[in-house]
């Protein structure tokens, strides 16, 4: 054992080799002056909570207790109750060159209760191969000696396996192996016991350094036992070896269900090991912050499986079994009661056993009542909690003759002894009133279990149903509906009726909305009709009427067609609107004719002649016809 | 052309007629078929109705009572399979579905079921209760509902707005009835199942005899066909395995 030298820091924050990392406030910006004082404020309000003097507790710890040459191990000394002690001057250890890293300081409060602790950080750098162990280090503080254990460390020449980097730490060589880092145990709290007691087993997990997730509940072998539920897993430290290491801790019960040389185990926890990806990569921005920030993560399966447990499993001895002892094995007391003490006959009476101890509590039976023919019971009413089992049996009197409730008696075999205990409660006392004249004696009765019909499981016989005696509808093989021509010409019906009214419901929107379209879509019709007006004028020879007609029609037609006004149109149209829509000139000189006809028999109509007539029918039938054929 | 049309009407009407003998053979060839069943004489069963299938005549209770007749002379596969014919026809009737569970039930190892996700096995569950004519049908009637209200969308301005939503409605139910079709058409007609009717078969790795064998199929499984090729045919089966099984092993759908 060692001693070292301490000091007291007497409250300052910065004290001893860290005395130049006192911030200077001349120095800094206004943000981390901001932070200073939020420090300080937080420092003023922990000086001010409720504490009481703690104990101060000493260990020494290291990250881990296998590494090779030309890698480090960080040594910490740990102060749990205090602040208050400054890095202690660490006396040479063999094998090692030893550098101080500085302090660490962490203050919790839980329910008010503020706890505190200061580590110094030490790096121990090999200077040899071999076993070594730093040696238990003793220190005086305010009067009182704290020692801590010893740690070993062993010292390889080359690193012991590449163990994948945890997330976020540097690429440092890793010597331990994975299984030195994370394994597991299965322990119980006994290795003998009876068929049916119960076993307290636990399984731990235990982490050094590493970042495991997905931890899924063990399972494990448990042939010959049965096994429950796990309880809500617990999360601690724990020291081994000098090394932290986390522990997750399963807790479950398993009873044995037969004799004999059993084992439990291995158990077999499934979790996942994040892992940084390894990438010669550099991020944009080359810089660790971002580096840390775009690095990836990948996930390895991992089954962490303990040893196997041998457990003997022992038979209930056979000698002095009581007589109504049912199974129930632990270390148990047992109460009865029983209310109303002072009914009439065929009044109910509660009596309440209660089953208080450690056992397996699913095997406790109710106690045999013997009650004799005075007494009707009824299946009772059972509750458990943990620790606690509790039956409610409700029993009528038949006799007003009845003064008691007969001695209960509860067995057990106590698993701690090795031998069976019998508890008796009673007789209890109580009085049975006779019951008012005239009223009869009334009992329910339940029906007895498999005498109801609805409770009766039949047993049903299987095979196959008989066969049809109709043959249905023969059709011929292949054919099918969407096969058959019918069908599929009904298919296009709808199609077409969409497509009709559509084009229908378009083209009525379009009359009603567009002039245009609609006095060139009539243009043709009325035209026709006005022909035959002037066919009419031809063949009887009117001249007026005639041309008047012939005029008026070649007006109309001309307006209907391009939508113009009818009643400006005359010769010029040709030149002004119709030439310069490309129409062809064979048309554009007829109707200029036909205008020019029209005008001299308007002025000179005596030198018109019923052939010239025919001609000026002729042309106006063609300019229609042929203006009907051009495309718009 | 009269000489024409006269001949043409004569051997339609001969046609017609010959067609109705053979439908009215076929009857009388189920009945008898039943009468042998109920004597107990199975084998006579199964060949009246055999005959009366090979006349180019179906029905449900024609594969029914068919697979009734090969079950009890102790042929499982082929009792699956005409029970699987007859769920074809008539998906939904009760006695069909009891008896093929039955005999699903008595397969060596237990049928093995599709490994299906819930909206697959919602699709194809849902498909079970149609047969090709009945999901045709729904759909025509589907579509002609469609068109109806794409008719009243087009001449009715007041109600556009339900109309829309109806439509798309009625399309959506379309599109999803037509994919039943389409998977009832495809199990149908393109006869991608089948029944093992051997008593066991080696589905083997490849398809030659003195390959290693990867699973074993036994009487009355039903599987999916892949492929085929020269006497061997690649078939599927529930758990998603895949072999090759010699081709008299099996019977298709």
């Amino acid at each position: 054992m060692q001693k070292l030298k301490i000091s007291a820091r007497g409250g300052s924050a910065y004290g001893g080799k860290n005395q130049d990392r006192r911030p200077n406030l001349k120095n800094i910006g206004l943000k981390h002056f901001t932070f200073w004082i939020v420090i300080l404020i937080f420092d003023i309000c922990i000086l001010n909570l409720p504490c009481c003097a703690q104990d101060i507790t000493f260990e020494v710890t290291v990250d881990r207790n296998k590494i090779s040459m030309g890698s480090s191990v960080q040594l910490n000394l740990d102060f749990y109750g205090t602040q208050d002690i400054s890095a202690p001057e660490l006396p040479g250890i063999d094998g090692f060159d030893c550098q101080y890293l500085g302090p660490s300081t962490r203050i919790s409060i839980i329910n008010g209760r503020v706890s505190n602790s200061i580590t110094h950080m030490y790096r121990l750098i090999p200077l040899k191969t071999g076993k070594f162990t730093i040696p238990s280090f003793s220190l005086q503080y305010k009067g009182k000696t704290y020692t801590s254990k010893a740690v070993p460390i062993e010292v390889t020449q080359s690193p012991l396996g590449a163990l994948p980097e945890r997330g976020d730490e540097a690429s440092e060589g890793q010597p331990q192996s994975l299984e030195d880092r994370i394994f597991a145990v299965i322990e119980a709290d006994k290795t003998k016991a009876y068929v049916n007691e119960m076993i307290s087993l636990t399984v731990k997990l235990f982490i050094n350094e590493l970042a495991i997730r997905d931890i899924q509940y063990p399972g494990f072998e448990h042939d010959g036992f049965s096994a429950g539920e796990y309880q809500e897993p617990k999360k601690y430290r724990e020291i081994i070896n000098g090394v932290m290491h986390d522990v997750i801790e399963f807790n479950t019960e398993v009873f044995s269900m037969r004799s004999g040389e059993l084992t439990l185990g291995p158990a077999v926890i499934e979790c996942n090991l994040v892992v940084k990806k390894q990438s010669g990569r550099r991020s944009f921005f080359n810089d660790d912050f971002f580096n840390n920030f775009f690095d990836r993560y990948d996930s390895h399966p991992l089954a962490i499986e303990t040893i196997y447990m041998p457990i003997k499993i022992l038979d209930l001895p056979q000698e002095d079994v009581p007589e109504n002892f049912n199974g129930a094995l632990g270390d148990y007391n047992f109460y009865a009661g029983i209310e109303p003490k002072d009914i009439n006959v065929g009044d109910p009476i509660t009596l309440k056993m209660t089953i208080v101890g450690k056992g397996n509590l699913k095997t406790v039976k109710p106690p045999v009542l013997d009650l004799g023919d005075d007494f009707k019971s009824y299946e009772p009413e059972v509750s458990q909690a943990e620790n606690i089992k509790t039956f409610k049996f409700v029993l009528i009197p038949k006799s007003d003759k009845i003064t008691e409730v007969p001695q209960i008696k509860f067995s057990f075999f106590d698993t701690g002894s090795g031998s069976y205990k019998t508890i008796s409660r009673g007789p209890t006392p109580i009085r049975v009133n006779s019951l008012p004249e005239g009223e009869e004696l009334r009992i329910f009765e339940l029906p007895e279990e498999g005498s109801s019909a609805l409770r009766r499981r039949e047993v049903l016989g299987r095979d196959i149903i008989f066969i049809k005696e109709a043959p249905g509808k023969l059709k011929q093989r292949g054919t099918y509906l969407y096969k058959n021509k019918l069908f599929i010409a009904i298919q296009v019906l709808p199609l077409l009726a969409v497509i009709s009214i559509l084009i229908l419901q378009r083209r009525k929107e379009r009359l009603e909305t567009d002039i245009g379209y609609a006095r060139r879509l009539c243009a043709p019709r009325k035209a026709r009709k006005n022909l035959f007006y002037v066919h009419k004028m031809l063949e009887v020879e009117e001249k007026d009427g005639f041309f008047a007609a012939s005029f008026k029609t070649l007006q109309e037609y001309l307006g209907d067609k391009f939508h113009l006004p009818s009643a400006g149109i005359t010769e010029n149209v040709v030149e002004d609107v119709l030439r310069p829509r490309n129409i062809d000139k064979d048309i554009l000189n007829s109707i200029t004719e036909c205008f020019s006809s029209c005008d001299t028999a308007r002025y000179a109509p005596s030198s018109i002649t019923k052939e010239q007539m025919a001609r000026t029918y002729k042309l106006l039938e063609e300019i229609i016809d042929r203006l009907e054929r051009v495309k718009q | 052309m009269r000489i024409i049309i006269f001949i043409l009407a004569v051997l339609l009407t001969f046609a017609g007629q010959a067609r109705s003998e053979e439908a009215a053979r076929a009857g009388s060839l189920f009945f008898q078929g039943n009468a042998s069943y109920g004597e107990e004489d199975y084998e006579g069963a199964i060949s009246d109705y055999e005959e009366a299938l090979s006349l180019g005549f179906e029905s449900g209770p024609l594969y029914y009572n068919l697979g009734n007749a090969y079950f009890k002379a102790g042929s499982l596969g082929k009792a699956i399979l005409n029970y699987l014919r007859a769920g074809r026809l008539m998906p939904n009737d009760t006695d069909l579905k009891a008896n093929l569970g039955y005999a699903q039930s008595l397969i060596k190892g237990g049928a093995i079921q599709p490994e299906r996700k819930r909206p697959a096995r919602v699709f194809f569950k849902l498909a079970g209760f149609f047969s090709l004519d009945g999901i045709t049908l729904l759909c025509a009637i589907l579509y002609f509902v469609l068109c109806g209200l794409i008719i009243s969308l087009i001449l009715l301005e007041n109600a556009r707005k339900i109309l829309i939503y109806s439509s798309a409605a009625i399309l959506v139910i379309l599109i999803f009835f037509t994919s039943i079709f389409i998977a009832q058409y495809d199990k149908v007609l393109v006869q991608k199942e089948a029944v093992v009717i051997a008593e066991y078969s080696d589905a083997k790795f490849e398809p030659f005899d003195a390959v290693t064998t990867f699973f074993i199929l036994y009487e009355g499984e039903h599987i999916a066909i892949i492929t085929s090729r020269e006497g061997w045919v690649k078939v599927r089966r529930g758990d998603g395995r895949q072999g090759w099984v010699k081709t008299e092993d099996i019977e298709r759908l």
